[in-house]
């Protein structure tokens, strides 16, 4: 491939950070990409305003996580906690992307978590967030903003969990959709980047377009002189995608409509432990990395 | 006047090879027995045999006796048939690292016993390895890890649910949560808050307070939980670990079910695994620490500090040993001798573990036996006290000088002692045994048995029989050409020369191996196939020549006039001594110029090499003695008022012994009585106070130093030497003499008394006294005393002159 055939569309990345681990193998990945695609970083904290208003309840008091005591949530301290916290994440993410010789910049919003990071994300062409941020929910389930994103976001979103990085196998699930053929498109230049083994599992409600789908799938994989494993599941559901989908690995999923969109999306997300990309849009998208 | 002279057949003492059986030495048998030294190997045996505290040997003996030699042959002969000794290893003590703890296992066992360690760690890691990724164990360990999990998520849903029950929710700050009021979901704003009712305002108030109780206990309930996880964790990884490396351990304990020691250290070994297990599965991640060129059992074992600790250090190993061990410290340092700590550079800072203790001398001997030089021991700084003091408390102990001497407090390793249970041998010369003997109490109590070897034995048919059996043996031994007997009868012979003793034979072993090999050589040379008594000739000859320069220069210096010795002639009061010289290995005798002097005197015989500090003791004493006799014999009667002199002419480098000291008698007895001395004759021997002459050493250097000048001059017939009766049997002397005198060219008198000497040296009377004491008038004896007479009677005249004198001055 030589200079001139690389295309970047991928321009601009956002990642949305906070002080938890979760964001730090984020900012790792996101890095990762930025460089790869040579796009731009953007780093975003937001200072959650209902934080800020709680704080001017005259009775309510915060309970420390470690030392389990009582403190009055005063309002100066809580802007200097932030403060220090959006510097934490600052200086993680200069040390970061310098290393990785990345372009990047960092912001910092006042206001509800999840819409900044959706009005930020509607100008970037890739968002990444965590899948519960800084919740104190272990389980399973999509947190808010994560929750808010997949719904209304645009163009790509990258839902990370845990303290992971993007690792082989990609496993793209394809169906009769739109953003299907850029779904897989995504996840065949993401398994050649990553050196991964790439599985393809085919879905559709019947026959016909199952076969339909194959074909084109096999097509798809024929012309770009790639191979991949080709599964085929009819009449899908939450569970049996779960069951098929292995547990480690990139999942790459179109979501414009039927079973990967909205709630269906949510659950699924929820039950998984891969990282998922969510690929929207019907408009060709080229990956180059 | 005829005197006694000595026939050739007196001169020397041959060993005829005719009486040997053999044609060479090819044909004879190594000897069992040690030549020589039965004094030595009893005491050998003996110290050997004793087994009692203290009972160490020391094998004194002059150097070239052979004593290292004969007592590593000795030793090594008597090792083979005793027990191999237990083998030594040093291991880990996990509850005190600092202090290593010793296994003691059969000889031969301990690289066994290492060898099954280290693989038991490696099947140990591979089992462990196997059993942490099992399904089964990860299902098991996330179970618990989930259980965590689910009590705090179940803990914070019911908190949310209250939460949301109430309209409130959870909201992180940086360092906790707070509980904020809501409506519809969203966070209401402090100003919309403040237009609620009272009494709804009020209701928010508390439940928000009731919530941050429950939050606060739900918290304080973590650190328990958590803590019982990780019980709960350590108490599976610990079931999963013993199941995995339990039986491995119990085959290794039944294995060695017979050593308790052993099967302690495996039990603690086990405890240790479990309770060390990631540090064990992960010592790859130690990259970093590891300790780049420490060596050690194994590589493997010692590439990562989580598993050198399992490591077996075998510090005495009896594997390829067949019997006792015999060992040879050659430089024994104080660490050579006790062992030692070493320690490897590391970033700045010294690291040690029990791996890096090395055995000295005394473990790889212990149960066996040690040979020292004590002259190498004495020399290296605090060998000596170590070598003491590990024998004194019968247990070696490894520790660094410093420690030993509390000049540092590091902390470093304090390895488990080892008992001790070893025979020292210190190979020494005589002079150093006495002196510890006398000045280091201490050594009494640990070397009580002394080996002295002896430089001579006494020469009879059969140990001239047996030294053909050594020779041939050392001839074996240094590959050379065999001895035909005549070359041995050569030997023989020189061997006698060499201890100056017809009657003895030299047992200094280095000095008779050069002269086989220098002879093998010279067989070389010829051409021979067996060392022939001419090839021994010619190396003794040749070793002569090679060292014999001085003895040249000094013969020149003589020739030539420039040391005055006359050969030949009569002079009053002037005699030829005899003296030697020694240089090295290779001594020679010079004739030297006695004169003595009188004058009118108080009875002083002054010494002048005694005036000047140029005579040693014994010569002083000499003189002193004949000064005695002079008195006994002439001064009964009269006070002796002679003052005389005596020195040894062109003498300028000093004079010790007294064996010249009968020449110096004759020098004076003739300026006394005025009677030449023959110049053609030299004197050596020693005399006392009664007139007898006694034996001296070097008898035979002596008279060939006086012949080879008489010789270079020309013999006249006339020319030979006095030396003692008694050193008769000493005579070895050189073919060329003896057959000067079988030529009646030269003589050698045999000489008991002073008056003996006197009558050969003056050609006049001795006489004898008569019944009243008187000596013939013309003798020796006589003129001595008339002169004497003389000499008292001028001092009588002169002191009442000096008296009238005085007393007409006052």
């Amino acid at each position: 491939m030589t200079e001139a055939e690389r295309e970047v569309t991928i321009r601009r990345i956002l990642v949305a950070l906070d002080a938890s681990s979760h964001s730090l193998a984020a900012l790792e990945t996101a890095t990762w990409l930025a460089s790869r695609l040579k796009a731009e970083l953007i780093g975003l904290f937001v200072e959650d305003i209902d934080l800020l208003r709680v704080a001017e309840f005259p009775f309510t008091r915060q309970v420390g996580l470690f030392s389990s005591t009582f403190q009055r949530l005063d309002l100066l301290e809580l802007e200097r906690q932030l403060r220090a916290q959006a510097n934490q994440i600052r200086q993680a993410l200069t040390a970061i992307a310098e290393r990785a010789q990345v372009p990047w910049r960092f912001r910092v919003a006042r206001g509800s978590v999840a819409s900044e990071v959706l009005a930020a994300g509607a100008k970037a062409d890739l968002t990444i967030v965590g899948k519960r941020g800084r919740s104190l929910s272990l389980g399973k389930r999509v947190g808010s903003t994560a929750r808010m994103v997949m719904f209304e976001g645009q163009g790509l979103t990258l839902v990370l969990q845990q303290r992971e990085v993007l690792t082989a196998p990609v496993m793209v699930v394809y169906d009769p959709s739109p953003a299907a053929e850029n779904a897989l498109e995504a996840a065949l230049n993401l398994a050649n980047a990553i050196n991964g083994h790439l599985s393809v599992l085919v879905i559709a409600d019947d026959e016909h377009s199952l076969q339909k789908a194959q074909a084109d799938v096999a097509e798809r994989l024929k012309r770009k002189k790639q191979t991949a494993d080709v599964h085929l599941l009819m009449k899908p559901t939450v569970s049996g995608l779960t069951y098929v989908l292995k547990a480690k690995g990139l999942l790459v999923l179109p979501c414009s409509e039927g079973l990967l969109h909205g709630e269906k999306l949510c659950e699924l997300v929820n039950v998984v432990r891969n990282p998922v990309l969510l690929v929207r849009g019907e408009h060709p998208l080229k990956l180059w990395f | 006047m005829g005197y006694k002279e000595l026939a050739p057949e007196n001169l020397y003492h041959k060993c005829d090879p005719v009486q040997f059986s053999f044609e060479t030495t090819a044909e004879l048998e190594d000897s069992a027995q040690f030549l020589g030294q039965p004094r030595a190997v009893e005491a050998l045996k003996f110290g050997i045999d004793i087994e009692r505290e203290g009972y160490n040997v020391f094998a004194l003996g002059y150097a070239g006796t052979g004593k290292h030699y004969l007592v590593s042959q000795f030793l090594e002969k008597r090792a083979e048939s005793e027990k191999v000794p237990d083998d030594y290893c040093y291991v880990n003590n996990f509850d005190e690292p600092r202090k290593p703890r010793i296994l003691c296992l059969l000889g031969g066992k301990g690289k066994e016993f290492s060898q099954d360690i280290e693989k038991l760690v490696e099947e140990a890691r591979n089992a462990l390895k196997a059993a942490f990724e099992n399904e089964e164990y990860q299902n098991r360990r996330q179970a618990i890890g989930q259980q965590l999990q689910d009590r705090q998520q179940n803990a914070f849903e019911e908190l949310n649910n209250k939460g949301r029950e109430r309209n409130l929710t959870i909201l992180r700050t940086p360092t906790g949560l707070v509980f904020a009021p809501t409506r519809e979901e969203n966070v209401i704003p402090p100003d919309e808050f403040n237009k609620l009712p009272e009494e709804e305002r009020k209701r928010f108030e508390h439940d928000v307070e009731e919530l941050q109780q429950e939050a606060q206990r739900m918290f304080q309930k973590t650190p328990s939980w958590e803590r019982e996880t990780r019980q709960k964790l350590l108490d599976l990884n610990q079931e999963v670990t013993s199941f995995a490396v339990g039986y491995l351990l119990a085959e290794l304990r039944k294995k060695y079910e017979d050593k308790p020691d052993v099967v302690d250290h495996l039990k603690v070994m086990e405890k240790d695994i479990i309770e060390n297990v990631q540090a064990l599965l992960a010592p790859e991640r130690e990259q970093e620490q590891k300790v780049a060129g420490a060596p050690g059992a194994s590589d493997q074992l010692m590439e990562s500090p989580a598993l050198r600790r399992y490591a077996v250090n075998v510090v005495v190993d009896h594997s390829e040993l067949k019997g006792a061990p015999v060992i040879y410290e050659d430089n024994p340092t104080y660490q050579n001798l006790v062992g030692r700590i070493e320690h490897l550079a590391h970033m700045g800072t010294l690291l040690t573990d029990f791996n890096m203790i090395r055995a000295g001398a005394l473990h790889r001997a212990n149960g066996g036996y040690l040979i020292l030089d004590v002259l190498k021991v004495l020399t290296q700084p605090f060998a000596w006290e170590g070598l003491k003091r590990a024998l004194r408390s019968r247990q070696v102990k490894v520790e660094t000088l410093g420690e030993a001497y509390g000049l540092i407090s590091t902390v470093s390793l304090e390895p488990q002692p080892i008992p001790l249970n070893v025979k020292v041998t210190l190979l020494g010369p005589p002079l150093v045994y006495y002196l510890l003997r006398y000045h280091d109490p201490e050594f009494a109590e640990l070397f009580k048995v002394a080996a002295d070897f002896d430089v001579e034995m006494h020469r009879t048919p059969e140990n001239e029989v047996s030294y053909g059996q050594l020779i041939g043996a050392i001839a074996r031994q240094e590959q050379l050409r065999p001895f035909d007997r005549g070359g041995v009868a050569r030997v023989i012979e020189h061997s006698a020369r060499t201890v100056g003793d017809g009657e003895r034979l030299s047992v200094h072993m280095q000095s008779l191996a050069d002269l086989l090999r220098e002879a093998d050589y010279w067989a070389g040379q010829s051409g021979n196939g067996a060392v022939t008594s001419a090839d021994v000739q010619r190396a003794i000859d040749a070793w002569i020549y090679r060292s014999d320069r001085m003895r040249e220069r000094i013969c020149e210096e003589i020739e030539r006039g420039t040391i005055l010795i006359d050969t030949g002639g009569e002079k009053v009061g002037q005699v030829n001594g005899l003296s030697v010289i020694q240089l090295g290995e290779y001594a020679f005798g010079r004739p030297s110029r006695i004169t003595a002097r009188i004058r009118l005197g108080k009875g002083e015989v002054v010494d002048i090499e005694r005036e000047v500090e140029m005579g040693g003791p014994i010569h002083s004493k000499g003189v002193l003695i004949l000064a005695g006799f002079l008195g006994a014999r002439y001064a009964t009667d009269q006070p002796l008022s002679l003052s005389a002199s005596l020195v040894f002419e062109q003498s300028y480098s000093g004079v010790e012994g007294d064996s010249a000291s009968s020449a110096e008698l004759y020098a004076l007895l003739s300026a006394t009585a005025e009677v030449p001395i023959r110049q053609s004759l030299a004197v050596t021997g020693s005399v006392n106070q009664h007139g007898q002459v006694q034996p001296i050493g070097g008898v035979n250097e002596k008279i060939e130093g006086f012949f080879d000048i008489c010789k270079a001059r020309g013999l006249t017939g006339e020319q030979g030497v006095l030396i003692p009766a008694s050193n008769v049997k000493h005579l070895m002397l050189r073919k060329d003499v003896i057959q000067a005198v079988e030529d009646g060219r030269f003589h050698i008198y045999p000489v008991e008394t002073i008056d003996e000497g006197i009558e050969i040296l003056t050609g006049v009377t001795a006489g004898k006294p008569d019944d009243e004491g008187k000596y013939p008038s013309e003798s020796v004896n006589g003129r001595v005393y008339a002169r004497l007479v003389e000499l008292a009677e001028k001092r009588q005249k002169f002191g009442a002159i000096t008296a009238a004198e005085k007393r007409g001055q006052s």
